[in-house]
């Protein structure tokens, strides 16, 4: 997972094709529709690759 | 994970002073010492300090490297990339500040600024959607999806943002109006045609955060009803186009735009068109007759484009920087922290930018309700060269000029225009005693002569033959009538005039007489221009008293107009002198000065 | 929907929704200047000449485009109103020729009349003149762009009404001006010389060459007459001095036409008093044409006819009249035709 837009796993099914109301707010807390901590550790990488400091992540 | 983030600004100032060229070097640098996987460099957006670009900021350390040359980098990688030490000759410097100043928070140019729109400038990359997320973007989006169009125009109204194109129309208002006017298709316009003189905010968010306005603009989309919608960008911002093709592409990809957005069976289509560059097609009408494929000339409101706007349908049509604030409006707790900058009639920030005899040009944002002397001498660092503050145009063409008297207004729609300028774009254009007011409002006037679209007789005519009496002036060729005929013109002018534009542009001439009628009167009856400017209404001459006999004036001099031994007086023939004003800035001494021009008369005496 | 009241000049009015001011002053018998106004084309608002007071608005309003609103309190000829159009005038005066004793339009121009009105005979803005090179390169109209206030109404009939769109606004500022693209002659344009440009145009700007010269508008008798032309049936005058045609114009209440014309209709009446044109009958004797009196013509076509018929019948006749007559003598030929026995008649209408 490279960018916010890739699913996590398989469970994730947000495309422009079959959208999930959920998006945005999955991108820097999700999974919303599942727990899974490697999920979020995907996600949370994205975040640490470009995050500037500790203020840059804003929601 | 990158260990250090290098923002190096890739936006027009800074390009226009070299960065593309300090990032070159900077790539081949961190090639030389393999340090790319360590290191992220990002072209950002504008941080707004022109003055001093190229710009680097280096995070998580924050400093503020400036004024870099590709010389300066293999120093900065190996000092401060590889050495962890700060490279202070490279820090900003001036005389607002003690030690060379490290961040953002020390650097005064920033320290009573408010990052609303320009929140994400010089912070994140603009072509990654991802970082725009991470600022919390497409929240508001997300939120307002779940809202009734009512309750999404009510917030804005509530917000109490007004238009920061020009005229501070309520912003809320406008989008009602559009939600309420019956059409089986709506539009919703950007107006990114930004066209006054010396402003270029709309052309930073443009190319620093795009997102903000798309954001913007689709949030408008889901209140009013609409499906598709124009960005109307001059073609002269190449990068700003670019840019916000990159992030309809990406909001595409990751469905914000489209079909079915994030679910919610909301549609929304974007187009960009791109205006050639006139400036009456800042005009909400022009603007709308430009995209239609027509000569872009304004028509008469009523109609507005609410009820009758783009191919005849209602039309919401606000400018970049109005878009870029609903994000922040619209977010979740965002309307409150919104009303709590600003004044009662004027709620959050608005960005301006510094140009003139300022030190410090740029752009800043700042909330609604500052001073103008907070914004010319904390911000802008006073006037270049330690003179005299002499008055400030606000507004751009449209508006006017404040003069040091005024200097403690609050900054607002309100105060502006009683003082008679205008919040406009938000242009600011610091003059000082060397700006004749005379030959600045014949500027203006000259501009908004050729940038008038000929439609209506008294901005065609009229501005003509106002700009034709202000030649006159400035050529010593004034009448004692000329003033009254000038404000009577600009009455018929304000008074009749078609379009916005055509009721302004008298002001920089009625703002000018208002508070400097004194020059106008001089150089009307003494046929004297004290700031020398107006080349026919003036003589230099060199202050014995002053002069040190350096010989720099007699060397820079092209016409061998001035003579004099080393370390003797020097004198300037005015038979031969052709005021180029070269000497002026080459003397140490401040000895070359203004005098009235000598006429036959007064030499026989 | 109800209707709106409204006050002018003190006078109140009831009109319908969505009418303009200039439209509800009309019906009082109000008459408000205007240039630009075009009761075919969309309000344009150009030349301002029609701004009026409006009560608590801030600027003065142009009436031509601004809707009338409920207890809305106008005046058309106030203080105000009046040292706008005064300026107006004078700010066109300053950038247009003086030569009303030579100009076509005296009589009927709205510029002159208009400065009769406010009283302005000269402009006292000094400065620049358009001095541009006159467009005299097509056979039907003089393009004189000095003389043109750039109301817009050619550009709009162009573009809206005919559709031709030959002309439009060029250059910014001073330098606008109305022409065809590239600067180009207006001969070399998608113009197709209907005119409607030249029936519009308030001043001389756009001169029809045939009349030049010939007659003052009050010297002229304008006549009232169906295009013989093509079967449209177009509505037009005739202009008619000492006997002679010296121009035409669409009749714009014309039900065929409105107000179009072909450039036939418009322009092509040069033929009536041709020096070329027949006058007298002329018979071929030995190969060559000989004048004859109209008794020795009818006599030889009589006769003739009549051997035909005796010889052939009468359906070896056929007659073939000019669509340059009237209907009403196309009729009589007709009926003449079928009296001697022959439903062959026809005509060149297909000119």
């Amino acid at each position: 997972m490279k960018r916010f837009i890739d699913p996590c796993c398989e469970k994730c099914n947000h495309s422009k094709e079959t959208p999930c109301k959920d998006f945005v707010e999955c991108c820097t807390n999700g999974p919303i529709c599942h727990e899974d901590a490697s999920c979020a550790a995907k996600r949370k990488a994205i975040i640490d690759r470009v995050a500037l400091n500790e203020h840059f992540v804003i929601f | 994970m990158y260990e250090k983030h290098l923002m190096i600004c890739g936006a027009t100032g800074c390009l226009s002073s070299g960065s593309a060229k300090v990032h070159q070097a900077l790539v081949e640098e961190l090639a030389k010492h393999k340090l790319e996987k360590k290191c992220r460099l990002v072209m950002t957006g504008c941080p707004g300090f022109c003055e001093v670009g190229p710009i680097i900021v280096i995070y998580p350390d924050e400093v503020f490297y400036c004024r870099l040359k590709p010389q300066d980098i293999p120093e900065l990688v190996e000092k401060h990339l590889l050495g962890g030490e700060i490279v202070e000759r490279l820090l900003y410097k001036g005389p607002d500040v003690d030690a060379p100043a490290r961040f953002y928070d020390t650097i005064p140019f920033y320290r009573k600024q408010k990052f609303n729109v320009l929140r994400n400038s010089g912070i994140i990359d603009p072509e990654n959607i991802d970082e725009y997320i991470m600022r919390g973007g497409y929240r508001a989006l997300s939120r307002a999806l779940k809202m009734e169009p009512m309750e999404i125009i009510d917030e804005v109204k509530r917000s109490g943002l007004r238009g920061r194109g020009g005229a501070g129309f309520p912003t809320g208002l406008k989008w009602e109006f559009t939600y309420k006017a019956v059409g089986d298709k709506k539009y919703v316009v950007c107006n990114a045609d930004e066209g006054d003189p010396g402003a270029f905010m709309d052309r930073s968010i443009l190319e620093g955060d795009p997102h903000a306005v798309l954001e913007g603009m689709l949030i408008a989309a889901r209140a009013i009803g609409s499906d598709e919608g124009y960005i109307y960008c001059r073609a002269e911002y190449p990068l700003a186009i670019k840019r916000l093709k990159t992030a309809i592409a990406q909001a595409e990809e990751y469905g914000f735009v489209g079909e079915n957005i994030l679910g919610y069976g909301f549609n929304f289509k974007f187009n960009i068109k791109e205006g050639a560059g006139a400036f009456v097609c800042g005009e909400e009408t022009a603007l709308l007759a430009s995209i239609e494929g027509k000569r872009g000339m304004p028509r008469p409101r009523p109609p507005f484009p609410a009820t009758s706007g783009l191919w005849g349908k209602p039309t919401v049509i606000n400018n970049v920087e109005t878009y870029a604030n609903i994000p922040l409006i619209l977010r979740e707790g965002g309307l409150e922290e919104f009303v709590k900058i600003g004044t009662e009639g004027s709620k959050g920030t608005k960005v301006f930018a510094l140009a003139g005899k300022i030190r410090n040009t740029g752009l800043c944002e700042v909330p609604m309700g500052i001073t103008l002397r907070e914004i010319i001498f904390d911000i802008g660092g006073g006037i270049k060269g330690g003179r005299e503050f002499k008055a400030v145009q606000a507004g751009g063409p449209s508006g006017g000029c404040i003069p040091a008297e005024k200097l403690d207004l609050p900054v607002d729609y309100d105060s502006l225009t009683q003082a008679g300028a205008i919040m406009g774009s938000g242009g600011l254009v610091v003059m000082d005693d060397r700006t004749c007011m005379v030959d600045l409002a014949r500027y203006f006037l000259s501009f908004t002569q050729k940038e008038s679209c000929g439609k209506c007789i008294p901005c065609r005519e009229g501005t003509k033959r106002m700009l034709e009496i202000l030649e006159r002036i400035t050529e010593g060729l004034g009448k004692p009538d000329d003033l009254d005929r000038l404000q009577e013109l600009a009455s018929t002018i304000k008074d009749s005039a078609l379009c916005g534009l055509g009721q302004t542009c008298p002001n920089p001439v009625l703002s000018t007489i208002r508070y400097f009628r004194h020059e106008y009167e001089e150089h009307i009856n003494e046929k004297f221009c004290r700031s020398g400017v107006c080349k026919s209404l003036f003589d230099y001459f060199i202050d014995p008293e002053l002069c040190n006999g350096c010989t720099r004036c007699a060397r820079i001099c092209p016409v061998g107009a001035i003579s004099g031994e080393r370390k003797e007086t020097h004198v300037i023939d005015p038979e031969i002198c052709t005021r180029c004003g070269s000497c002026v800035e080459r003397c140490r001494q401040e000895a070359i000065k203004v005098t009235r021009v000598r006429r036959e008369a007064d030499v026989n005496h | 929907m109800s209707t709106i009241k409204l006050t002018i000049d003190g006078r109140q009015v009831e009109v319908e929704p969505g009418t303009t001011i200039l439209e509800a002053a009309r019906k009082l018998g109000i008459d408000i200047p205007t240039f630009c106004h075009d009761p075919e084309l969309a309000p344009n608002g150009a030349c301002r000449i029609c701004v009026v007071e409006v009560e608590k608005a801030r600027a003065l309003v142009a009436s031509c485009s601004a809707p009338v609103a409920p207890d809305m309190v106008v005046y058309t000829e106030s203080e105000r109103v009046v040292q706008a159009r005064k300026a107006i005038l004078r700010l066109i005066l300053a950038n247009h020729p003086l030569d009303c004793i030579t100009c076509e339009k005296t009589g009927e121009c709205k510029l002159q009349d208009y400065c009769y009105r406010y009283g302005i005979s000269e402009s006292d803005f000094e400065g620049e003149v358009k001095d541009l090179p006159l467009d005299d390169t097509n056979p039907f109209y003089i393009r004189d762009m000095n003389k043109c206030i750039l109301c817009g109404r050619c550009v709009g009939r162009c573009q809206e009404i005919n559709g031709a769109g030959a002309i439009d606004f060029i250059n910014r500022g001073f330098n606008t001006v109305v022409g065809p693209a590239y600067g180009d002659p207006i001969e070399k344009s998608s113009c197709v010389f209907c005119g409607m440009c030249v029936d519009v145009c308030p001043v001389g700007a756009l001169v029809p060459k045939a009349g030049i010269g010939k007659g003052r508008p009050w010297e002229v008798k304008k006549v009232k007459t169906i295009c013989p032309y093509c079967g449209t049936g177009c509505s037009l005058y005739l202009h008619v001095k000492d006997g002679c045609i010296i121009g035409a114009s669409p009749d714009f209440d014309g039900p065929a036409n409105r107000g179009h014309l072909c450039s036939k209709g418009r322009f092509g009446w040069d033929f009536v008093h041709s020096e070329d044109r027949l006058t007298k009958p002329l018979i071929k004797k030995d190969g060559v044409f000989v004048e004859a009196s109209w008794d020795e013509a009818l006599d030889l076509v009589a006769e003739k006819v009549r051997d035909l018929i005796k010889r052939y019948g009468p359906d070896s006749l056929m007659g073939l009249s000019s669509a340059k007559a009237t209907n009403e003598e196309n009729y009589l030929f007709q009926k003449l035709m079928r009296s001697l026995g022959t439903n062959n008649v026809d005509h060149c209408a297909r000119l």
